[in-house]
């Protein structure tokens, strides 16, 4: 959580103070919490629509999971992957330490919980990409596909897919 | 000399539409005429958009007030206090070395009158000594506020070491305007009567023969024939022209404490003579020049016929363009000058305390001042009490601070005054580490302890077409692209 405030006010001082109105993002993460990008995505929508301003995004060597979605989330046209970068989509997951000791409901409330976030995540995904209504639950449906298959996939791909918008 | 109470707008007087500028001033598109008043400060090297998408707009918009909608709004909020539409309509002065602006001029400015000064061309005068009593000036009155716009004076008075041939030469000056000054109040036919005896003697002399048809009372250009007698007073063997001049003034009894100094002008040694001669030559060819003449009557006998009035335009709220050369001259400049003095010697003390007036001046590094009366940082401050707004477009701080140096008691305080009066600035793509240090200093720090300046981070050289620092009256500032219009 503390990289992400820092994050956001890097972006906020560097708009407020010093007026750019391109800011590019590289990254190349592992990924991170689902808290933490929830709140990057929510605090940042001034730069995904675009208003004036562009959030350009660049995956270096991989960006996976949080980071992927951090990814798909810049300015739309000016999300960019290295062709060599390797992309990670899936679903939300969960760590389980050891002897943790479970009741089913516990596991269903946890359940319920982690299909709440991925449900989140895959409504801000398809309204940040697709402009109609229409569009927006077959891509939903598609990203839903492709999230729970948990493969690393390449730029090319991701670009067929609309995640990002341009190899370079 | 200035009136009792000043008269500002106010909050409830309707704003000024600057039309393209929505990214600073946002979605409405208007300055408070509060705003308006604390003056535009534009800089920016050439080609960076300074006067199509800054100088312009406000040129427009200073036309154009009040507009429309803006002034029945005022009407809704001052009721019985408004005061008239076309009362309201501001009495424009636009110096447009470029000739980018009058276009603008003619196509905004609908009923109202628009005269334009074209410097070389004959056409219609502006009269030094408009509103001044001719007969109760004294002649030291006169030619000190004649020298005070003259650039060669001024400048030289301040930067040499030898100011005492500058001030000799003045005093030169002034005699020959005194004696003239004298006879005129005898009578115009004694004035006539001198310079036909000045020019029936030298006709004597075969090297003196090809000036004599200039030695002749000229009422359109009085210093014309003060200038020739003064040039031909170097000679050698003895000074004819000036000893003849003498003589002349004997002859038609004009008092000896008018022509003691020309007499000991004579009498100087000769290189002491010539060092005062050539100082007041230098003088005489700004204002006995032709072209100077040709913009501006420096009579002070009488008025010229065809002048226009600055009073009547301060209070009907008429347009003057001055058109000087395209290329810096000293002589244009120096008319420029007369003009913005006239102009707001009237400001202060016109009539007509409704009507606002603008003074928009494209390159105002040629026509800025340092005087104590008329110099630009006085007057920014005063004229916002009396509804004055100035739009200053230069080149760079640089070019100011070269244009008054040359004043060394006020020069770079006076800059500093006048870019401290000037609330609202612009700052386009500019090379100049004078410019850039103005606006470190008034643009804010970082936030963040330890992290730069903006002005570092995006210095004005990295600055595109149109896009510029601008920093406002209300104390809101940032980095803007103003709209460039076709």
């Amino acid at each position: 959580m503390p990289v992400c405030y820092a994050l956001i006010d890097e972006m906020k001082l560097l708009h407020d103070y010093y007026q750019f109105r391109t800011i590019e993002l590289q990254i190349d993460s592992p990924g991170g919490s689902a808290e933490a990008l929830h709140h990057i995505v929510l605090s940042t929508r001034e730069w995904s629509k675009g208003n004036g301003r562009v959030l350009r995004t660049v995956a270096l060597n991989q960006a996976c999971s949080a980071a992927a979605i951090l990814l798909s989330f810049g300015t739309v046209g000016h999300r960019q992957a290295m062709s060599s970068s390797r992309l990670l989509y899936h679903a939300i997951r969960t760590v389980f330490t050891q002897n943790t000791v479970q009741t089913v409901a516990q596991l269903r409330m946890m359940s319920r919980n982690l299909e709440e976030w991925d449900g989140k995540f895959l409504d801000l995904l398809s309204e940040h990409v697709c402009t109609s209504e229409k569009d927006r639950a077959s891509y939903r449906r598609m990203l839903k596909r492709l999230f729970q298959k948990e493969r690393f996939i390449d730029a090319e791909e991701a670009k067929t897919f609309g995640l990002i918008d341009k190899v370079v | 000399m200035l009136n009792e109470k000043p008269f500002p707008f106010t909050g409830d007087h309707p704003h000024f539409g600057v039309h393209g500028w929505r990214e600073l001033l946002g979605k409405s598109e208007n300055i408070p005429a509060v705003d308006m008043a604390r003056h535009f400060l534009i800089t920016g090297e050439t080609g960076s958009g300074k006067s199509v998408s800054a100088v312009i707009p406000l040129l427009r918009a200073a036309l154009r007030y009040p507009e429309r909608a803006a002034y029945k709004a005022y009407r809704l909020r001052a009721g019985d206090a408004a005061e008239g539409q076309e009362r309201l309509r501001p009495a424009v002065l636009v110096v447009d070395p470029k000739q980018e602006l009058h276009e603008v001029v003619n196509r905004e400015a609908g009923k109202r009158k628009v005269t334009t000064l074209c410097y070389g061309t004959p056409g219609k005068v502006l009269y030094f000594f408009e509103g001044k009593d001719v007969t109760k000036m004294s002649a030291i009155e006169a030619v000190d506020s004649i020298l005070a716009q003259s650039d060669f004076y001024t400048r030289d008075l301040a930067t040499t070491r030898e100011p005492c041939w500058n001030i000799q030469a003045a005093n030169l000056i002034k005699d020959f305007v005194a004696v003239d000054m004298y006879l005129a109040k005898q009578g115009m036919d004694k004035l006539h009567a001198l310079w036909q005896k000045v020019r029936e003697e030298l006709g004597k002399f075969e090297e003196y023969a090809p000036i004599c048809p200039m030695l002749q009372y000229n009422k359109l250009n009085y210093f014309k024939p003060i200038g020739v007698l003064v040039a031909y007073s170097t000679s050698t063997e003895a000074s004819y022209p000036l000893g003849v001049y003498l003589e002349a003034c004997n002859a038609m009894k004009v008092p000896g404490e008018l022509t003691a100094r020309l007499v000991t002008v004579m009498s100087l040694a000769h290189v002491t003579r010539s060092s005062v001669v050539w100082m007041a030559n230098g003088i005489l060819g700004d204002i006995a020049s032709d072209e100077f003449a040709a913009c501006v009557s420096l009579n002070p006998i009488e008025a010229p016929e065809d002048s226009f009035s600055v009073r009547e335009m301060l209070d009907k709220g008429d347009v003057l363009v001055y058109i000087p050369t395209v290329s810096p001259s000293a002589i244009a400049d120096t008319v420029g000058r007369c003009i913005k003095a006239k102009f707001m010697e009237f400001v202060f003390t016109r009539t007509n305390k409704v009507r606002p007036f603008g003074y928009i001046v494209d390159e105002a590094h040629r026509f800025i001042t340092a005087g104590e009366s008329d110099g630009e940082q006085s007057l920014l401050d005063r004229c916002r009490a009396y509804r004055t707004f100035v739009v200053l477009s230069t080149q760079s701080i640089a070019s100011l601070m070269v244009r008054l140096e040359g004043n060394a008691i006020l020069g770079t305080s006076a800059l500093q005054v006048m870019l401290n009066n000037c609330g609202n600035a612009l700052y386009f793509r500019s090379s100049d580490i004078a410019t850039q240090q103005n606006v470190q200093a008034r643009i804010p720090e970082c936030p963040v302890l330890g992290r730069p300046h903006v002005v570092k981070v995006r210095p004005l050289t990295s600055l595109g077409t149109g896009s510029c620092y601008a920093m406002r009256a209300n104390g809101t500032w940032g980095l803007f692209h103003v709209h460039v219009s076709s």
